[in-house]
């Protein structure tokens, strides 16, 4: 008989405590949570599930963390905002015009009108006029142009597209020239396939084939080890 | 009804307590647990036998009234395998009037506070502390990439070698320092993996009374240094660098505490600050005999680790919270919550002319908003210890702080949880104690470099106490990463054997 007040007793304080404990929760809900799986990204952002980051959207591009609006005539990248196909800046930082100078089709050299860039290099059917040089020096490196001296005369030759672009994997790269990512260096866009054509290298680009990675790059001349590929590559030799 | 109105009152105080705690939420902080009822494993390494203090109840009608008359588990946090009075009690050693085993016997009832008037509670500082020594065997292959984490042959260490000091200072105030000696940053390994290559840091300087010969140094880890206020039993006030009275191991550290060889990787993914520096309230309240509710509520500059332990980087401040009640009836049963919200923010400064005027603005190198909440349970019953820890983090990044993605991009926001649970059971033989443990946990720096989401652990081992004070360890681990190409690091299952040896004193 002595039990039952004892455990209704006990049965009280077990009842006080969790209603302390309630009380906490209760103090602690307006914590709420900041987690929201269907907005995972910030302003003009999207989340890429696959890569599980968050990219900009169309539009934008990734400029010091923050993704910034393109300007016309230019397309969002992870490392800001690039001319649309056809279009060429005029010097660093200007605005995207249509190619009339540096870049702009052409099928002849008559077509180049500015004295600058005045050689129309062909590319199979299509061409776009550039200039003539002896060293890539002699090329606008700003845009990554290089000097072609393997033929009979030298021209400033396009990076291929893409070249350059920050990447962490290939898929940031697809659909571009350019469309390897070399993710343990440079991380950055990278023209592959050449060990079998080592003339798609632009300019003074060399051709490397490095086994470890499993496929051949275009790589800068300055990116040779003392002449050697890094990776411990092979160097494909132009067949000119 | 006395006792009804003892467990309203509590809950009166608690509630007034946690009141302000919405306005407060919106600049950040992480309230901390009271250890009190939540922190602290039996399996604390206890002083020796020999030196048992008096019984509880003779102790306690020494007490002034208003003070507690149990052992607070709030100051066993502080020193957990140490259970000497902390007051001036026959003036005695660390050792001298330890108690039996609170390791053992949480119940013990032992006074926490000063005894006795202000002139005589003052003591001489006093110097304790813990230290290990673990021997490492992976189980791998040899062209691992895990060994750019983990050592690649079998390795003995020092892992720890904490020394605390511990004044009190009058019959309410109590100072309390605890510093981790370390050979970081000596030989540190790096922790990015950007071109595949791990190379090792080195912090040597000659030494001039060596004839300048080249001489590895060390460093130390500040893990907590405070000044404490012990007015009431519900009401004890901290005001320093405290570590955050989340779940039972964070406080509750020392290697001699802990049953297994290391902490859970909960614990060390920070997703709650380990330690905070600010202000850190705390007590227990009674609420009858087999009852006690805990409470803690810090307010504090936020994340400390990887940020700033002495600059506040955001004007928003972290409230952190946390309740436990503990229930006596059938061992000890400890069930607590915790929660924490708070701002973290790196920053640097920038001078900048605006006309001819010279001016400065802050420019946000990364920061986010982030919740995290936390429960655990601890029951000791008889020999049978059981224990866990689960664990929730959000983190949202301000627009300004959103850092860059290890595959390119930017970070998203993420909800990281985990958790673990331990079960032992305490035989004679030598104090030999058979546990299993298993884990589930985000491992935030992987994640980083996008080498390994979570980690999942099965660990098996011998926890053997001969003398109350030296501990060994024998455990197996297996783990994994689910989830990741077998190509990656997840893919590897990591099995290893280590052996501890662990210590107070």
């Amino acid at each position: 008989m002595k039990t039952r007040p004892n455990r209704r007793a006990g049965t009280r304080k077990l009842l006080g405590g969790v209603w302390a404990l309630l009380g906490v929760v209760a103090a602690v809900t307006p914590y709420g949570c900041l987690y929201d799986e269907t907005d995972r990204c910030g302003t003009s952002q999207t989340y890429d599930a696959e890569l599980e980051r968050c990219v900009c959207e169309s539009g934008f591009g990734l400029v010091d963390r923050t993704c910034v609006p393109c300007r016309e005539h230019e397309v969002g990248t992870l490392s800001g905002c690039d001319c649309a196909e056809g279009f060429a800046r005029p010097s660093e930082g200007a605005a995207c015009q249509k190619a009339e100078t540096l870049g702009k089709a052409c099928a002849s050299d008559t077509e180049c009108k500015d004295p600058k860039y005045s050689v129309c290099h062909l590319e199979g059917a299509a061409g776009y006029c550039t200039s003539a040089c002896e060293t890539s020096e002699d090329c606008d490196r700003t845009l990554n142009y290089a000097c072609d001296y393997f033929g009979a005369v030298g021209v400033c030759e396009r990076p291929p597209t893409g070249e350059g672009h920050a990447c962490a994997t290939s898929a940031d790269c697809a659909g571009f020239e350019a469309d390897y990512c070399e993710a343990f260096r440079e991380k950055k866009c990278l023209r592959q396939g050449c060990k079998q054509n080592p003339s798609i290298c632009h300019g003074d680009w060399v051709c490397c084939d490095i086994s470890v990675l499993g496929t051949s790059l275009c790589i800068p001349p300055d990116a040779l080890e003392s002449g050697a590929c890094p990776g411990g590559g092979t160097l494909i030799p132009r067949g000119e | 009804m006395l006792r009804r109105k003892t467990g309203l009152r509590g809950l009166a105080i608690v509630a007034a307590a946690l009141w302000p705690l919405p306005l407060l939420g919106q600049t950040a902080a992480q309230p901390q647990a009271p250890a009190t009822a939540t922190s602290g494993s039996n399996d604390t390494p206890a002083p020796p036998v020999e030196s048992a203090p008096p019984p509880s109840s003779a102790a306690s009608t020494q007490l002034p009234a208003g003070l507690p008359t149990t052992r607070r588990d709030y100051m066993r946090e502080d020193n957990p395998w140490d259970t000497t009075v902390p007051s001036s009690r026959a003036g005695a050693g660390p050792l001298a009037e330890s108690a039996s085993s609170v390791a053992a016997e949480p119940e013990t009832e032992v006074p926490t506070e000063p005894d006795a008037p202000a002139e005589e509670s003052e003591s001489p500082i006093r110097i304790y502390g813990f230290s290990d020594m673990t021997i490492r065997h992976l189980i791998l292959p040899k062209d691992s990439p895990w060994f750019t984490y983990l050592p690649r042959n079998t390795t003995g260490h020092v892992g720890n070698l904490n020394v605390y000091f511990d004044t009190q200072m009058g019959p309410k105030w109590r100072a309390l320092s605890e510093i981790r000696f370390t050979y970081l940053p000596d030989g540190a390994a790096s922790t990015a993996v950007t071109d595949g290559l791990i190379e090792r840091g080195t912090n040597q300087a000659g030494d001039y009374t060596e004839f300048s010969r080249a001489t590895s140094v060390g460093g130390i880890i500040i893990e907590r240094a405070y000044l404490q206020y012990m007015r009431f039993s519900w009401l004890s006030i901290k005001a320093g660098q405290w570590l955050t009275p989340y779940g039972v191991w964070n406080v509750d550290h020392g290697s001699p505490t802990v049953i297994s060889v290391r902490s859970p990787f909960i614990i060390g993914a920070e997703l709650f600050p380990r330690r905070q520096v600010g202000l850190l309230a705390e007590g227990t309240i009674d609420l009858g005999k087999d009852f006690e509710l805990g409470y803690a509520l810090g307010v504090s500059n936020g994340r400390t680790n990887d940020f700033s332990f002495y600059e506040d980087f955001d004007a928003n401040k972290a409230v952190t919270l946390r309740s436990a009640m503990t229930w006596r009836g059938m061992g000890e049963l400890t069930v607590g919550a915790t929660a924490y919200k708070g701002r973290a923010t790196r920053a640097s400064e920038a001078l900048y002319y605006a006309g001819t005027a010279l001016k400065s603005r802050q420019q946000i190198e990364k920061q986010w908003d982030e919740v995290a909440y936390a429960i655990d349970l601890r029951w000791t019953w008889s020999h049978v210890h059981l224990q866990t820890e689960w664990i929730m983090n959000d983190r949202k990044y301000t627009d300004a702080g959103r850092t860059e993605a290890a595959n390119g991009g930017l970070s998203p926001d993420r909800r990281l949880w985990g958790g673990y649970a331990l079960l032992g059971y305490r035989t004679p033989w030598l104090g030999t104690m058979p546990y299993f443990k298993f884990e589930y946990s985000p491992e935030p720096q992987t994640q980083a470099i996008g080498i390994a989401d979570k980690f999942v652990m099965y660990a098996g081992g011998l926890n053997i106490r001969p003398v109350p004070r030296v501990v060994f360890k024998v455990e197996y681990t297996q783990a994994y990463t689910p989830g990741q190409g077998s190509s990656l690091f997840a893919g590897q299952t990591i099995r290893g054997i280590d052996l501890q040896a662990a210590w107070a004193f």
